[in-house]
């Protein structure tokens, strides 16, 4: 219970700083920007609130979002914040659980930015196209939504723990995977964006109606949640 | 001052101490290395594998070295500047140094760390480049490229996150600022907001990176003004004595310089955005209705005198047109191109006044009373593109390209006369070959410059114009005269390919089988242009090939190379064939029909004769799975949503469906009328078609009267 | 609680020893004093143990319990106060307490324990004010009501009066004071005064090494006879220090009057009886006793 409390505390200090507020405001813009600029036409020619249009979109809207995920982490672990250790780590709490504890607080309060994006996205759907049918979004949001967030969330913690300032180089990774098209393959494809490119080249016109996405991709989606899950384990249990 | 320079020189010996710096300074490095091999990832497949020297390749390194330094660099700064806020030494600078002074100072020595990086990155580059790509490093190009592309991108991000940081006293407000930025320069089709990356993909190694050079330079000069407004805005915000923002803004805003360099930088990055002086966003090209053609008056005579200043990059003509029609006074339009100044407009000699219609690049003439009215129209710039991928024409330097849909000719809006006289003089400077429609009559010398001077008769009013520093090579097939103009960089690898052999059954190929050539008494040009206008044109005789086109370079001998060199091999039958269609025969656009469907049925055929049904089979399967994919696409099957797009994108979208009936739909149905009657009778009716209907007009009525087919027979399944 | 430290060590890449072997025998009620210069370890030892680094070499066991192994049981009696710290600026006082508070997993009524730490450190008028808002003194307050929460069995602090007004200094001293009947309380600093004060034994370290470990008075006994003063008038020599060493110098309308500490005195010095400090100063220049 009283660790609940200490999560509590974890997401108000994460919420209520002026970057999260800053955070929202910049990824509503980008969401409304990726919608209405982007993907209006729909993604390669399918319906703007097709599944495909919607996997576009959040491999777009996500490589920003995994950029705050990591920006989190950095702030976990900057001067400030390590200079307040010297207290914490004399309570009675494992740093294991103590990271676990942080790791839940951003997972939740990036969660809520998650769930800004697709509350805009639902509802610029429902106002533009009177689209309401968001079932067929619940795929592509596993699909791109879930490697990123957990690779981002595992990879923050764990590189974190080692070096801070290898944590910014994370930021122009995303970036740079995210929204140019390296032409990378799998599991490097963090964001899916790359596979989506390519993929549309050698599709036909029943693989779009079907949104089926090729077995390489979905074990690279499968492999970097779990590679995600493992990180952030491992990230927990690093001894500092 | 010496001291100033001591200040900087310190802080960056205390630069290279961070092991961060050296990490940045590598994957920088790292990148503009991979970026050499950028030609074969990028989105234009039509571009892969084409050869590679420092021309195609040195962007490639300075767009990816752009595209991870700024954001590393952008996070540099960052950390630079709140350093001492995180370290708590803040009180302890500031004490000695006016923090103002210190933030230029770590400004100048980031400057100074990033042209350390160039450098030091060209010179790996050179390395690699000489020992790996064997190419020659042209260090004229490196400097361009990563002078303007590749060190404004990252000083760009330095000034803009220095800005941000100082307006928002927070790093992370910063970092995603500069996250928001980047997302925009890379998605965004508008050149001017390409602050990373620049909009251009390579350069031409054909023409060079003229044409494309004001491009990037306003893109440069835009952004100049916005980074360093954001950092004015930044030193206006920057937080003092503990106070908040606005407090500060009125402490820091008594140094006066400061709210008017805010003010004037911001006002001067608002007026380079607000007049952009290279795109033409009222296009014709740009305008999907059809234009109306004043049918009561004909045009029977144009007589163009241009000059052009490559070095400047524009041009000045002299335009006669000569039309006949009723005795009453009567109003025509003609489409400019923007960029193209009217100076003066006369008709039968006397000046008169013009108008332009709002929103077009169409203006409105009063031609005078009588039978034969002379129109002489003035006019001089440059030439205006609808959109930065879309070149329609260009003068540079080296090179100068001009489409019939550039309106470097300024296009009357009226009927035509069977046969059009065009009587021209073009002159440019000597060392430039130019490759005008129709027949070269005389060359002129004098000064340097050459005129020279041409005629031609044509319904189509195809006027395009090329000229650079060609090779030419001619030979003779079927009573044609072949004229190949190449630039001397290719031309050994060009004819290495048998370019001839290919050229020459081309020829034979239609001359068997559609009829003979209508321009027996004029020679055909085929003309090498560069890539900043992908694939191949026909205008008039003369077909242009883009310099990718057979000019291409494969690691070990595989089957794409095979599969690219048929892909070249057709975009040349194709362009051949409009020779026949298109400028023999006038095909009067009825859509899905036009020149476009027969020239892609004519070179496929040619390519099952050449090369066997399975190649032209692959080939064909392409038209099929473009139509499927087209019929799949969402607007396609609901077009009452069209409206709402906006009209750039409805325009795109009209324009995806127009090339796949045009290029695809047609052709299939051309394909299926073969399969109806014969290939044999089939093409015998088109080539009856061709000798019935030369130097006129041939519609989709007449095709079908003559294959006696209907519209319904042919319609795909 | 007893705490046993056996020939304790650590260094740092294996070489650079900040701490070499050190014994200690550490019972409840005990409120110490530690006191070195700059670099001589003090910091070393109390990270060492509150088992936030590891040691080179040697034990720390409480209560019997090896220190490494059984972590959670010494935190669960711990309060410690590092040297430099951080708090979270973003919440108010009362925030922080409670979020420690639960760290800390008090079972009992965590609102009482947070407003008797409030209480005892002068917080009240600020326990809603955010700790970006406070004074460096203020701070300084809400380090130390963090580690009193839950009355620890072992209160560590380190250069806890720092930044606090002599007033406060002298509140906080007597406060660790009064706490001291029934837990160990380990106070470093550099304040000889406030060790003099309240502190019922001290260790004097330098080096790595523990030079003294006994009470404040048995140091002040083994100085006697080693303190002196002399005045020297404008024209005479200065004295520059040898053998002795000078404490304090006071200059006066007659001359200059210097305060010296050292086995071979002047002899136109005159002994006095010496204060801690002098003993301290003794103890550093001997290299220890």
């Amino acid at each position: 219970m009283t660790k609940l409390n200490v999560l509590r505390y974890e997401i108000r200090r994460l919420i209520s700083t002026k970057q999260y507020l800053y955070s929202l405001l910049i990824i509503s813009l980008l969401t409304y920007d990726v919608l209405n600029r982007l993907l209006i036409g729909g993604f390669k020619g399918t319906a703007p609130f097709s599944p495909w249009s919607y996997s576009e979109f959040l491999a777009l809207v996500i490589s920003v979002f995994s950029v705050i995920v990591i920006l989190m982490w950095i702030n976990v672990f900057s001067e400030k914040e390590q200079k307040v250790r010297g207290i914490i780590f004399s309570a009675p709490i494992t740093q294991s659980r103590y990271y676990l504890i942080k790791g839940i607080a951003i997972g939740l309060a990036a969660s809520l930015i998650l769930l800004v994006i697709i509350i805009l996205s639902f509802g610029y759907y429902y106002l533009v196209y009177g689209f309401s049918d968001y079932g067929t979004f619940i795929m592509p949001m596993v699909y791109f939504i879930c490697p990123s967030f957990l690779i981002s969330l595992g990879l923050g913690l764990f590189i974190g723990k080692i070096n801070v300032k290898i944590l910014y180089l994370l930021i122009p990774l995303f970036l740079v995977i995210g929204l140019f098209n390296l032409g990378l393959p799998g599991l490097l494809d963090l964001t899916g964006g790359s596979y989506l490119f390519d993929h549309f080249n050698y599709l036909n016109l029943e693989v779009i109606e079907k949104y089926t996405l090729t077995k390489e991709f979905l074990c690279s989606r499968m492999i970097l949640i779990v590679l995600g899950l493992c990180l952030f384990g491992i990230g927990c249990r690093i001894k500092q | 001052m010496r001291d100033r320079v001591e200040l900087i020189w310190n802080e960056v010996k205390l630069l290279f101490k961070l092991k961060m710096v050296i990490v940045l300074i590598l994957l920088t490095i790292i990148f503009m290395i991979i970026g050499l091999g950028a030609v074969n990832s990028s989105d234009n497949y039509a571009l892969h594998n084409m050869r590679q020297t420092s021309r195609i390749i040195a962007l490639g390194s300075a767009r990816y070295g752009a595209l991870f330094g700024s954001v590393l660099f952008g996070m540099m700064t960052i950390i630079l500047l709140n350093r001492d806020q995180r370290k708590g030494s803040k009180d302890l600078i500031e004490a000695n140094l006016e923090y103002y002074q210190l933030i230029i100072v770590r400004i100048i020595s980031l400057i100074l760390l990033v042209i350390g990086t160039i450098l030091l990155g060209m010179l790996v580059v050179f390395i690699v480049q000489t020992w790996i790509y064997q190419t020659v490093f042209e260090l004229r190009i490196y400097l361009f490229s990563y002078g303007v592309v590749f060190f404004p991108a990252i000083l760009f991000a330095i000034l803009l996150t220095s800005g941000v940081y100082l307006i928002t006293d927070n790093s992370d407000m910063s970092l995603l600022s500069l996250a928001g930025l980047y997302f925009l320069s890379l998605t965004s089709n508008n050149y001017l907001l390409n602050w990373v990356q620049t909009h251009a993909l390579l350069y031409s190694d054909f023409a060079s990176i003229r044409p494309v050079t004001s491009f990037i330079l306003y893109n440069r000069l835009f952004w100049v003004s916005i980074s360093l407004g954001v950092l004015a805005l930044g030193l206006l915000f920057k937080r003092r004595y503990q106070r908040g923002i606005y407090e500060s803004m009125l402490i820091n805003g008594q140094k006066l310089f400061i709210p008017l360099a805010v003010v004037g930088l911001l006002c001067l990055a608002l007026l380079i955005y607000s007049h952009e002086p290279l795109i033409n966003s009222a296009d014709s090209a740009l305008n999907i209705e059809e234009p109306v053609i004043n049918e009561r008056v004909i045009l029977t005579k144009i007589l163009p005198d241009i000059t052009f200043y490559p070095d400047k990059g524009e041009m000045k003509a002299v335009v006669n047109y000569i039309f006949c029609k009723e005795l009453a006074e009567e109003r025509i339009e003609l489409i400019t191109n923007t960029g193209l100044q009217i100076t003066s407009v006369k008709v039968n000699g006397l000046p008169t006044g013009f108008e332009y219609l709002k929103g077009t690049d169409r203006i409105q003439v009063d031609l005078a009373d009588g039978e034969q009215v002379e129109l002489e129209v003035t006019y001089e710039g440059r030439i205006k593109y609808p959109h930065v991928s879309t070149v329609a024409g260009y003068i540079s330097e080296n090179s100068i390209y001009l489409l019939e849909q550039s309106h470097w000719i300024f296009e009357p809006l009226t009927a035509r006369d069977e046969q059009v006289e065009i009587i021209g003089a073009v002159t440019l400077p000597a060392e430039l070959t130019a490759v005008p429609v129709g027949e070269i009559t005389a060359i002129k010398e004098e000064a340097g410059q050459k005129t020279w001077e041409y005629m031609l008769k044509t319904r189509s009013l195809e006027l395009g114009f090329f000229a650079a520093e060609y090779t030419q090579k001619i030979f003779n097939v079927a009573g044609i005269e072949v004229q190949l103009f190449t630039s001397p960089r290719h031309e050994a690898y060009l004819f290495q390919k048998d370019l001839e052999h290919y050229i020459t059954g081309i020829v034979e190929y239609y001359t068997q089988v559609i009829g003979e050539y209508a321009f027996l008494d004029q020679p055909l040009k085929i003309v090498e242009s560069s890539l900043y206008k992908t694939g191949g044109h026909s205008t008039a005789n003369v077909i242009t090939i883009a310099e990718y086109v057979f000019n291409r370079e494969f690691t070990n001998s595989t089957s794409m190379e095979e599969w690219r060199f048929y892909q070249d091999i057709e975009l040349l039958a194709h362009e051949i064939a409009h020779q026949w269609w298109g400028s023999g025969v006038e095909v009067t656009v009825n859509t899905p029909w036009s020149s476009e469907g027969l020239a892609c049925y004519m070179s496929n055929k040619y390519m099952e004769a050449e090369f066997g049904e399975e190649v032209s089979f692959m080939l064909s399967s392409y038209w099929e799975s473009s139509v499927r994919l087209m019929q799949g696409k969402y607007y396609y099957q609901h077009p009452n949503q069209v409206g709402l797009l906006k009209k750039d994108m409805q325009t795109q979208i009209a324009t995806e469906k127009l090339k796949t009936e045009l290029y695809s739909i047609m052709p299939l149905q051309l394909l299926k009328a073969e399969k109806i009657l014969g290939k044999e009778q089939f093409l015998q009716s088109l080539a009856r078609l061709y000798k019935q209907n030369l130097f006129q007009s041939v519609s989709y009525q007449e095709f079908f009267a003559e294959t006696n087919l209907t519209k319904e027979a042919i319609t795909l399944d | 609680m007893e705490i046993k430290i056996t020939n304790l060590s650590k260094a740092y890449r294996g070489k650079n020893y900040v701490l070499k072997e050190i014994n200690l025998d550490l019972k409840t009620p005990a409120l110490i004093g530690l006191v070195g210069p700059n670099g001589a370890g003090k910091t070393t030892l109390m990270r060492l143990l509150v088992s936030q680094i590891l040691p080179s070499q040697g034990e720390i066991t409480v209560d019997g319990y090896n220190l490494f192994k059984n972590q959670h049981y010494l935190k669960e009696r711990l309060g410690y106060l590092p040297q430099d710290f951080g708090l979270y600026d973003e919440l108010t006082v009362e925030q922080f307490l409670d979020y420690i508070a639960c760290l800390k997993g008090s079972k009992a009524n965590r609102k009482k324990v947070i407003n008797d730490a409030i209480g005892r450190t002068n917080l009240d008028g600020k326990r809603r004010a955010r700790i970006k808002t406070l004074s460096g003194g203020q701070k300084q307050r809400v380090g130390i009501a963090q580690a009193m929460l839950n009355d620890p069995e072992l209160f560590i602090v380190d250069e806890p009066t720092v930044g606090l007004d002599p007033e406060e200094r002298i509140k906080f001293r007597n406060l660790f004071s009064e706490n001291a009947s029934n837990k160990i309380v380990i106070l470093s600093t550099h304040i000889i005064d406030d060790v003099e004060s309240i502190c019922n034994r001290l260790i004097v370290m330098d080096h790595g090494i523990i030079l003294y470990d006994g009470t404040p008075t048995e140091l002040v006994q083994k100085t006697v006879n080693h303190v002196a003063v002399v005045e020297l008038t404008g024209a005479e020599q200065m004295i520059t220090e040898g053998q002795y060493r000078v404490v304090s110098r006071l200059v006066s309308p007659t001359g200059v009057r210097y305060r010296l500490v050292g086995d071979d005195l002047p002899r136109s010095s005159k002994l006095i009886t010496p204060t801690l400090e002098d003993a301290y100063v003794y103890c550093m220049m001997k290299g220890g006793f």
